[in-house]
Formats: C-alpha cells, sequence, structure tokens
C-alpha cells in the first residue's frame, strides 16, 4: 500500500508538466461546482429571506406607483424613491372586513447623504401597528426606536459618529439590521414622525416631494395583514374596488414574479454545472487512458518485478486521487476567494435577493465540491486501471521489442 | 564566499505578472468610485491612491525579483512583498474609509478585487519562498 502511493507520488513529479493540467482540470471542476452551488444556494436563500420581510399578505400604493414598479424597486433593487397619498386611505382599509392589521410606511429618498455622491432610502414604519419592520429590528436592536433614531440596513456603513444628517437634521444611528440580501438593506429606518420631520425639513429647504398631499397626513403604503379565516385574495379585490386611486397587491404575487426570474437563472447555472461535471470526466477518463496507453511498458516491467495487478490498479487510483485532491483544493479556494469577496457585485448584476448560506451550509458545501471532484478524478481513472491490471506483461513487452 | 545564483522561475513570472496585474487594474480597471456632482472626490478615491501607491512598490519589488539573480535576494524581495500586500489589503474599508453603500463601485468592485490580488501575491510570494527555502 505504502509503496504504490510512494510510487504515484513519484509518477506525478516525474512529468510536471502533464500533472500541472491534470491538477488544473480538477480545479476548474471544483471551481464550478462549488461557485454553481454556492450562487444557487444564495439565491435561494435570497428569496426566503425577501418573503419573510415583506411580511404582510396585502400591500397598498397609490395607482401610479404601481404602475411604475416604484415598490418593488426600493424593496428589490435598493433604488431609492417615494410616492404618497392621503392617510385616509389607510383609515378606510382598517375598517374593511378581514383586515386584521394595516399599518402604513412612508418613504423618501434622501438628498446626496454627507459622504457619498448616491441618495439613501428611508423608511418611516408607525412603531405602535407596525408589524413587518419591527420584529426583523428586535433580531438585531433591543431598544425601542424613539424620536430621532434610525437604524440602517446591513449595506449601509455605519457612520463613525454614529449619526446620519438628512436635510440638515441630525439623527442618531442605534443600530444596523441582520442582512436580507435585497434592496431592504440599502435603506434606513425611523419611526414616522421623525421621518414626516425630515421631509417638512426638505420642504422648508425647497424640496417638493409631497406634491398636494400634506406632510402630516401622507404615507406611501399600507401593509395589510389579512384575519384568519378570510381569503387574501377578496381582501385585495375588496381594496382595489372601495379605496380609490390605490393599487393593493397580493405579497405572494410580487414574489412569484422574483421567483420565476431566480428559477431560471438556477437552471441555467445548475445544467453549466453539470456539463462541466460530465465534461470533466470526459477530458480526465481521456487523459487517463492516454496515460495507460503511453505507460504500458513501465507497468509490464513492474508487473515482471513482482508487483501485483490489485498494487498497479491501487497506484493509478492514488495518482488520480492525489491530482484531483490538490486541484480540487486549488479550485475551491479560488471559487472562495472570488465569490465571497464579490458578493455585493454578483446580487447587483443578477438584480436578485442573493443572500450567502450559513457558515454550516458553506462547509458543507466546500466539502461536497472536494468530494465530487476527487471522485470525478477517481471514476476517470477506474477505466484505465481496470484495462491495465489485465494487460499482459510479456505481450506488451514483446510487442515493444 | 560563495555567492548563491538562481536563474528566472515560473514564480518570478507569475510574482511579476500579478503585481503589474494589480498595479494596472487599480489604476484602470477596479478603480474607486468617480468624483461627486460638485467635481468634490469622496473618500474611497483616496483608498484607491493609497492601494495603487502600495501596489507600485510591490510592482517594482516583483521586477527586482524578476532580474534579481541570487536566491537569497529573492526570498528577501518574497519577504517584502508579504507585508505590502496585507497592507494592500487593509487599506479599502479598514485604514481608509469607503463609500457608504454596499453596491457602489468602491465597495463592490474596488475592495475585492484589491483583496483577491492581495491574497494571490501572498500566496505567490509564500510559495515561491518554500521552493527556494528547500534548494537552499
Amino acid at each position: 500500500m505504502r509503496f504504490a502511493s510512494t510510487l504515484a507520488l513519484k509518477n506525478i513529479k516525474r512529468k510536471p508538466g502533464r500533472s500541472v493540467i491534470m491538477i488544473l482540470l480538477a480545479a476548474f471542476l471544483a471551481f464550478s461546482i462549488f461557485a454553481g452551488s454556492l450562487v444557487v444556494l444564495s439565491l435561494r436563500n435570497g428569496l426566503a429571506s425577501y418573503e419573510a420581510r415583506l411580511g404582510a399578505d396585502v400591500v397598498v400604493v397609490p395607482y401610479e406607483a404601481q404602475t411604475k414598479g416604484a415598490l418593488e424597486s426600493i424593496l428589490l433593487q435598493g433604488i431609492p424613491g417615494y410616492f404618497y397619498m392621503d392617510e385616509s386611505a389607510m383609515e378606510k382599509i382598517r375598517g374593511m372586513e378581514g383586515v386584521e392589521i394595516a399599518t402604513p410606511q412612508f418613504y423618501l429618498a434622501s438628498a446626496k447623504a454627507g459622504c457619498c455622491s448616491v441618495a439613501l432610502q428611508l423608511i418611516g414604519f408607525d412603531p405602535e401597528t407596525d408589524f413587518t419592520i419591527q420584529p426583523w429590528i428586535q433580531e438585531s436592536y433591543s431598544g425601542t426606536v424613539g424620536y430621532g433614531d434610525v437604524i440602517v440596513g446591513n449595506h449601509v456603513s455605519l457612520p463613525l459618529n454614529h449619526s446620519l444628517t438628512f436635510y440638515n437634521q441630525e439623527l442618531r444611528v442605534v443600530a444596523q439590521l441582520d442582512e436580507t440580501g435585497t434592496g431592504l438593506d440599502n435603506a434606513v429606518y425611523a419611526s414616522m414622525d421623525t421621518v414626516r420631520d425630515v421631509i417638512k425639513n426638505a420642504e422648508s429647504l425647497g424640496f417638493r416631494y409631497l406634491g398636494k398631499v400634506s406632510a402630516d397626513k401622507a404615507i406611501s403604503s399600507v401593509m395589510v395583514k389579512v384575519a384568519d379565516g378570510y381569503s387574501t385574495e377578496a381582501v385585495m379585490n375588496d381594496i382595489n374596488v372601495h379605496v380609490r386611486k390605490v393599487e393593493a397587491t397580493q405579497s405572494k404575487s410580487m414574489i412569484s414574479s422574483i421567483a420565476a426570474g431566480l428559477s431560471n437563472v438556477s437552471r441555467i447555472i445548475t445544467l453549466l454545472t453539470v456539463m462541466i461535471w460530465i465534461l470533466a470526466i470526459v477530458i480526465l477518463a481521456v487523459v487517463f487512458v492516454l496515460i495507460a496507453n503511453e505507460r504500458k511498458k513501465e507497468f509490464a516491467i513492474l508487473r515482471i518485478v513482482g508487483a501485483s495487478r490489485q498494487m498497479l490498479s491501487r497506484m493509478l487510483l492514488t495518482e488520480s486521487a492525489l491530482i484531483s485532491a490538490v486541484g480540487s483544493v486549488l479550485g475551491v479556494g479560488l471559487a472562495a476567494l472570488v465569490a465571497f469577496p464579490f458578493t455585493d457585485l454578483i446580487r447587483t448584476r443578477l438584480n436578485l435577493p442573493y443572500l450567502l448560506p450559513d457558515a454550516g451550509t458553506v462547509a458543507a458545501l466546500v466539502l461536497g465540491a472536494l468530494l465530487a471532484s476527487v471522485l470525478a478524478g477517481s471514476l476517470s481513472s477506474a477505466v484505465s486501471a481496470r484495462k491495465l491490471s489485465r494487460n499482459d506483461a510479456g505481450l506488451v513487452l514483446r510487442e515493444g521489442a | 564566499m560563495e555567492k548563491k545564483t538562481s536563474g528566472i522561475s515560473v514564480m518570478d513570472v507569475v510574482l511579476l505578472v500579478l503585481s503589474l496585474a494589480f498595479f494596472l487594474g487599480v489604476l484602470f480597471v477596479f478603480d474607486p468610485c468617480g468624483p461627486k456632482e460638485d467635481g468634490g472626490w469622496m473618500t474611497c478615491h483616496w483608498a484607491g491612491r493609497a492601494v495603487s501607491g502600495v501596489a507600485g512598490a510591490v510592482a517594482v519589488t516583483a521586477l527586482i525579483h524578476f532580474f534579481a539573480g541570487d536566491g537569497r535576494v529573492k526570498m528577501g524581495l518574497d519577504l517584502a512583498i508579504l507585508p505590502m500586500a496585507l497592507l494592500a489589503a487593509l487599506i479599502p474599508g479598514r485604514l481608509i474609509g469607503l463609500c457608504m453603500m454596499a453596491d457602489m463601485r468602491c465597495r463592490s468592485v474596488m475592495a475585492p478585487a484589491v483583496t483577491v490580488f492581495s491574497v494571490l501575491l501572498i500566496a505567490a510570494a509564500v510559495i515561491d519562498l518554500l521552493i527556494r527555502r528547500k534548494s537552499l
């Protein structure tokens, strides 16, 4: 056993060029398996997180905001935006049958915020009635969000002085939220009173966001929780029929459109990964067959000096396992070096919710990619090993003479 | 005194190519965010300038490494690359702040690319060091 391993190692060292090419092939295989699986898992994770964070059964926004897809831009892509309606719409919704809770949200896009040439999204919520943002806040902040306090999303840097200034109003940053992998990570959250005062300041500075709606009566959306025993669709239709100038949407339908896009991307990645896997196994198998043919004489001599058929097979399998193992570690390492630091870029380019899985899942993925790659290498050499061990040593040497 | 000489190896080429790609990359490919509307620069611009300075020093070191004839000098240069690459990795976001949002160019492109190049340079320098130590 030990002799076979030593010989395998020496064979690898003896032909460095050939070994390096095979290691690179194994690395490519491991890279594609690990990176492909990581992206697919992150997309699924992102969708689950988006679904969980949306919270409401029905989302109501002003009609023009719905036609422009403004809410999805804010929630999904994190593109700052704003739209307003009068809060009388919310009062009407609260009085409707089947509505358990209706809570307002207020969206405001900042002018360029302090440090950078980008606008920030401010989302105001009503601490008394909110059931979508506060449970999420409680995961990372146990205190109450008072007047003048803000909580920043995970993709917003925590300022060193723990304060952010919007339209000359300084707000205290009290916490940073956990990552969701969606546009919600790009927003800043505050109570409705705080955001309303910020918009009043903006108005006094000459920014006209509200149109005809007064700052004290303006809201951007209403998040609705449907009471048990009522159909979400019926409540949504009821709102669309009875409340003017608004559009109610089931959050399920918002998610299903994203899920369709996500499933297309996942399918392409999975298909590519499987194709690469098959291609790499075929290439490795061909390479091993060629090597075995080239080394027929060497194996025949080894047979004559006393090496058993099993030992030759073991030597070839050890060679391929060693090459695959080194290649796999290299491939997974390179994939990790690209996939983890560039997470934000991948998310931005895919334009879909994207949240990396937890450490345990990543570790399992690393192990799986390593095993799959080593298995592919060993499988591809198994045919050659079997063929070689059956060759007649005397015949091989006579043929070569 | 016996002079230890050494020819140009694969690792000399790898180090030189990596360091040149790092230097040119931070200047032209994965450079930080552009100027603000008022013409002023954000902090990330200065982080990019600092990284390009360190990357330039790494490139010069790799160039000397490439032409150096003495194996022990090459080992010394490998050791010099290690802290410089580490410094480059620490500049964006740790030693010099970057922009506020994670999807901005400095945070989504420049900082990760600097991390990748720094890790690759450290790995290449360590491998070269180990190979040369064995042959001493």
